[in-house]
């Protein structure tokens, strides 16, 4: 691999996934301010949000000031060498932070200091995934707001009146969206990890945060969950920026993940209505051989 | 719902005539601090700053530069009721006349609003940074912070098309 051509890949990369909302997280957008009354405080709010991401994406700047916490997943084949994309990664990371197109959100939580760079211990998060086909990229920059509001369910609960099914599953979603209320950004998109352990539970949640807004779950029972819970949440009244209104959820993606027998988690990733997220695959050589 | 144009720092007054579902504009001189500035001044520090009447930003905007020559690139507000355990001492203290920041507060300092005649703004995240003037925010670091006031002279947006100072478009 060309290391300058990888380095420029991994700062476009990064560059797009911080200025430029995805496409469809700006349709379901634009969809949710049609359903909104004319003039309301939701349609409003929702034209701010769609103008403000227009100025960000025309003059490349953040759309947030909460350019979160760098996340990257990779797919590459055994032979590739991993630790030269993660240099690249790392290295993107710290010139896009020393020009504002990402914020210094990495601080030492025991004596409080900044590191300045986004760099620091398990700081960024890069998991690799073995693969047979090209390499591919996914990267996520996830703010504090909505991490916070993230939330993991241990069933049965009894709080919920919540059982070991997707009844269960479906009280859980609901009162995760509830509880956040505005301060996770809404319209959320919300991905949820059924089954797993606490650890996977967030990890498969957060991945799942990947899938296109309006793709299709292929499991025809968590397809129809999904279409449930985005419709009840939507009547749940918490609206754009929790300003009231019918938009709250944009969208949501169950996805399922092997369980102890004697475990039942429901792990609940809530993402904010800047969802920032991109996938690139690369050629040989590093340089980028087509979005995704 | 109206369309109100407020300036700041504000009298009493104004911050009460300011109602529930109103869309404010603010200009004038704004200040904004997080957790650590108003842990700080809830905890009997002073202010390096005169903060009657002004707006009290809650966000932490990315702010390229050196001392002297910062430059603001995004500044949204951040989560309100992050704030929640210090708010009410601050209002009571220091006598803003509005808060502004995003999600929502709790019940002490809805409380202390009332009582201090401010009001509360929730802001739209993102768009908060095209109101913003960037390029001519001064800080005032006090030496037991590690997070900075910053105050700015703030105006509505610039027109689509017309980039902020802190724009960039170039791939190294």
């Amino acid at each position: 691999m060309d290391s300058s051509k990888l380095g420029r890949s991994m700062y476009e990369l990064m560059m797009r996934t911080s200025t430029e909302l995805p496409e469809d997280v700006t349709c379901a957008l634009e969809k949710a301010r049609e359903r909104e009354p004319v003039h309301s405080t939701a349609a409003n709010t929702l034209d701010i949000i769609l103008k403000s991401a227009e100025l960000s994406r025309a003059n490349r700047l953040p759309i947030c000031q909460d350019t979160g916490v760098p996340f990257a997943v990779v797919r590459a084949p055994q032979a590739v060498d991993t630790a030269e994309i993660t240099r690249a990664l790392v290295s993107a990371l710290k010139t896009l932070t020393i020009e504002g197109v990402l914020r210094q959100n990495c601080v030492d939580p025991v004596n409080g200091s900044n590191s300045g760079d986004n760099t620091g211990p398990h700081v960024p998060q890069v998991h690799y995934e073995p693969s047979e086909g090209p390499i591919r990229v996914d990267f996520m920059l996830k703010g504090g707001g909505s991490e916070n509001v993230s939330t993991q369910y241990s069933l049965p609960c009894d709080e919920l009146r919540a059982g070991r099914d997707l009844e269960g599953v479906r009280r859980c979603v609901l009162d995760a969206v509830f509880k956040a209320q505005g301060r996770g950004c809404a319209p959320g998109f919300i991905s949820v990890c059924i089954g797993g352990d606490r650890a996977s539970g967030y990890l498969v949640a957060k991945k799942g945060l990947f899938r296109k807004l309006g793709e299709a779950n292929p499991d025809v029972d968590l397809a129809r969950l999904e279409s449930v819970i985005t419709e009840e949440a939507n009547m749940l009244g918490i609206g754009p920026m929790g300003l009231g209104g019918n938009t709250t959820l944009l969208g949501c993606a169950l996805n399922a993940a092997g369980r102890h027998p004697a475990s039942f988690f429901v792990t609940v990733s809530y993402s904010c209505w800047a969802t920032r997220r991109y996938s690139v695959e690369l050629d040989e050589t590093g340089g980028v051989a087509r979005w995704l | 719902m109206a369309l109100r144009r407020i300036r700041s720092p504000m009298d009493p007054e104004t911050a009460a005539s300011l109602a529930v579902g109103d869309t404010v504009l603010v200009s004038g001189r704004i200040v904004t601090g997080r957790d650590q500035v108003h842990r700080y001044l809830a905890s009997g520090g002073e202010s390096p700053l005169d903060l009657t009447g002004m707006v009290l930003y809650h966000c932490g905007p990315i702010v390229v530069g050196d001392a002297g020559s910062h430059r603001v690139v995004a500044a949204g507000p951040t989560t309100s009721m992050r704030e929640e355990p210090y708010q009410a001492d601050v209002i009571a203290r220091f006598k803003p006349g509005a808060v502004m920041g995003k999600g929502g507060m709790g019940e002490r300092t809805s409380k202390a609003l009332v009582e201090h005649g401010n009001r509360y703004p929730a802001g739209d995240a993102p768009a908060c940074r095209g109101y913003v003037f960037p390029g001519s925010w001064n800080r005032s670091v006090h030496r037991d912070w590690c997070r900075p006031f910053w105050t700015t002279p703030v105006g509505v947006a610039p027109a689509p098309g017309n980039p902020c100072p802190g724009a960039r478009g170039t791939v190294p």
